[in-house]
């Protein structure tokens, strides 16, 4: 799509019987943060190699700043691999260093800014230390380092947060925010779907390598519809007393949608019993919940 | 610096950097040249004292540490004077041998002259006895005893020594031309040789290494973030002028060390003296080391990109290690006859040919100036044709990922990989 950061048409790769992807479309919009998901194995890296130039599709196209990946554009992204890539028996900052080199600093750039991100994420510490001295959780931080370290135009992350404490998956969020607001496009890939509600605009689910879901987070959520409407509320109405119910901590009542229940129907009961009302609030489902339910429907209609 | 330049500047510095402080390379350097130290003291122990030979037999020092017992009476003068420890009787010869006065007792017994028969008696190790020294010795007293005052001893100078060759050689044309001396014909089989061992031994010990590091890299997520960031020339292109350069660089430090100590080696060998390396072996030796450091490096990079696996890489990385060593196998036939069909064979063989050239000059080949060049030339020329198909292969092989290492898929990937 003209003006996308990265566009993705088509793009369909088969591994000998199994296509991995199949069909696969969607954008990213210059400065948003994108949520790429889907469950393991559903074909999110092999989306994202094929985006990256690193394997080809067998057919589908892929589009990045405007024109096929080369290796000039390339140099805009910055990727953190699923799994920590980095040459075990190199020290930390040889390695940052060595690959924001390559992807266009100087030597003294290189250096300046892997000290000031190592500083950042708390590794200045252990800069000297060889790779495989880390921690698994360090070994991510020192690759989330190498993804920014040349302030890429684009960001794709694969599964960014796997192997980090909480307090490193806020620091590494914190930094994200950071670099959208200095005009950076991050995607990153994950099946931990807190971190897309918190981070993501916009989002795509495929699953068996085929595109569920492609829209803005909020629409996908306003277009399932209510979930629940949950209630603090004095009493319950008679009307609604047969109404299938849960009781929450806090005097509050959650009613689950059906054919015949709605929010407007559950507010007219309260309103018509004369029951005083706290607290009055129509529940949208959750992206965990859209997830496993449009899993589960496009696994079973296959 | 632009574009694939400086991509490939960037990955021969950081190679270049991690190989020059891997534990392995230091110790593989260092020991060579320690070996090299040492034999200037062992190798002309083992071989002699460091004296010129002389005496009777060729044997002078040593003579008092053998003894006789003469029951001809014939030769006792002759024997005496040499040096040896008389005994009256072979009993009594035995007991000077057991109480280690001497290592050797030599009996005459009194039918000697009509038997020839003389018994040795020695604590020899092994099966058989090992003296030829100073049995030798003993023959050649008992030949002047025997001809003393019979004939004139120019004869039995000539008896002893019938024999001193003094050889030419004689070219096609019928060019008669002198052999050069001992220390120069010996230095000229010796110093080809071992640099012929060493580029074998150091493109053995760079190769499988790297078979499976270039394996490994290919198979990591680093290569995803490389990728991403340089062309597969370039990275290619870094690695083998890194690794090229890291092998020349240690085998600078050997032929540094093999400069300074094989002439002090030789000038210690009795009847070899000095020596000194001609510019024109110099040349051939830098030049068969850059070129065949060039040509394997490159090789063993082709060799990590097919290997399916780093488990596969591990024992194609052996059979790489070979290539250099082909030649010495074969050093016996070569060096026998230099200008045989295995000799060219081997120095023209772009993948043999810089060790090959070097065992075929130390057996005294006739090798141009040209050939040689020529030799090398391929050498090199197919280096950079290795190094095009293992960048293609490399990229191929990462574009297989996901897929299974079949003929199909490889062919597939060959042919998209741009």
């Amino acid at each position: 799509m003209d003006g996308s950061t990265l566009a993705i048409e088509g793009l369909t790769k088969t591994f000998g019987e199994r296509k991995a992807v199949d069909e696969v479309s969607f954008h990213v919009r210059p400065g948003e943060i994108f949520g790429f998901l889907g469950p393991n194995g559903s074909g999110k890296t092999t989306t994202i190699r094929m985006a990256l130039d690193i394997i080809r599709p067998d057919s589908g196209t892929v589009s990045l700043f405007g024109s096929r990946p080369r290796l000039m554009t390339l140099r805009e992204v910055g990727y953190l691999p699923e799994e920590a890539g980095l040459p075990p028996k190199a020290r930390v900052l040889d390695t940052v260093r060595y690959l924001a080199r390559l992807k266009g600093l100087s030597r003294e750039a290189a250096e300046a800014r892997a000290n000031e991100l190592l500083e950042a994420v708390g590794l200045y510490e252990h800069r000297l230390k060889k790779v495989d001295a880390l921690s698994q959780g360090m070994k991510q931080m020192a690759q989330f380092v190498v993804a920014i370290a040349h302030r890429p135009r684009l960001l794709i992350l694969d599964e960014p947060f796997s192997g980090l404490d909480p307090l490193n998956v806020k620091l590494m969020k914190g930094m994200l925010l950071e670099h959208q607001q200095a005009g950076a496009t991050i995607m990153f890939s994950t099946h931990i779907m807190a971190d897309v509600e918190e981070m993501c605009e916009r989002i795509a689910l495929i699953s068996d390598g085929r595109l569920l879901l492609f829209n803005d987070l909020a629409e996908i959520r306003r277009e399932r519809g209510v979930k629940s409407v949950q209630v603090q509320a004095a009493g319950i109405p008679d009307e609604l007393a047969d109404q299938r119910r849960r009781e929450l901590p806090g005097g509050v009542v959650e009613y689950e949608m059906g054919d015949e229940l709605t929010p407007e129907r559950i507010f007219a009961s309260y309103a018509a019993s004369g029951i005083q009302v706290d607290r009055f609030e129509r529940v949208l489902p959750s992206l965990t919940d859209i997830f496993i339910e449009e899993v589960s429907r496009a696994r079973k209609v296959a | 610096m632009r574009g694939r330049s400086r991509e490939t500047w960037i990955i021969f510095s950081e190679e270049l950097r991690t190989h020059m402080r891997s534990r392995w390379y230091l110790i593989s350097t260092l020991v060579v040249v320690l070996i090299l130290v040492l034999a200037v003291f062992l190798v002309p122990a083992l071989v002699g004292d460091g004296e010129a030979p002389g005496g009777v037999g060729g044997l002078e020092s040593g003579l008092e540490r053998m003894g006789y017992v003469d029951e001809t009476q014939e030769f006792s003068g002759v024997l005496r004077e040499a040096g040896l420890r008389e005994s009256e009787d072979r009993a009594e010869g035995l007991e000077v041998l057991a109480a280690g006065e001497i290592d050797w007792l030599y009996v005459l017994p009194d039918d000697y002259m009509s038997s020839g028969r003389i018994e040795q008696y020695g604590a020899f190790a092994g099966r058989f006895p090992s003296n030829p020294a100073g049995e030798g010795a003993v023959r050649a007293l008992l030949t002047q005893g025997m001809l003393a005052d019979q004939v004139d001893p120019e004869i039995t100078a000539r008896v002893l020594a019938p024999a001193d060759y003094e050889s030419y050689r004689v070219a096609k044309d019928g060019t008669v031309s002198e052999l050069p001396p001992t220390a120069e014909a010996v230095g000229g089989l010796l110093v080809p040789m071992i640099f012929a061992v060493l580029l074998g031994l150091g493109l053995s010990v760079g190769a499988g290494s790297l078979v499976q590091s270039v394996s490994e890299e290919k198979a990591s997520r680093l290569v995803e973030v490389v990728v991403t960031s340089a062309s597969p020339l370039s990275i290619m292109a870094g690695k083998l002028l890194a690794l090229t350069a890291v092998g020349l660089a240690q085998a600078a430090v050997w032929i540094v060390a093999t400069a300074l100590t094989v002439p002090m080696m030789l000038g210690r060998i009795p009847g070899i003296g000095g020596f000194t390396v001609s510019a024109e072996l110099w040349l051939i030796i830098i030049g068969c080391f850059i070129t065949g450091y060039f040509l394997i490096t490159a090789l063993a990079i082709l060799v990590g990109a097919i290997a399916p696996s780093t488990r596969e890489a591990a024992s194609l990385g052996g059979w790489v290690s070979l290539v250099g060593f082909v030649p010495i196998w074969f050093a016996g036939f070569i060096i026998a006859v230099p200008e045989g069909a295995l000799s060219r064979v081997l120095s023209y063989i772009p993948f043999t040919a810089p060790s090959g050239i070097l065992v075929r000059i130390a057996g005294g080949g006739d090798m141009a100036a040209w050939q040689i060049v020529l030799a090398l030339v391929g050498v090199a020329v197919m280096g950079f044709i290795v190094l095009w198909i293992s960048t293609r292969v490399f990229r191929a092989a990462i574009l297989m990922r996901g897929q299974s290492f079949t003929s199909r898929n490889l062919w597939t990937a060959l042919r998209r990989a741009d």
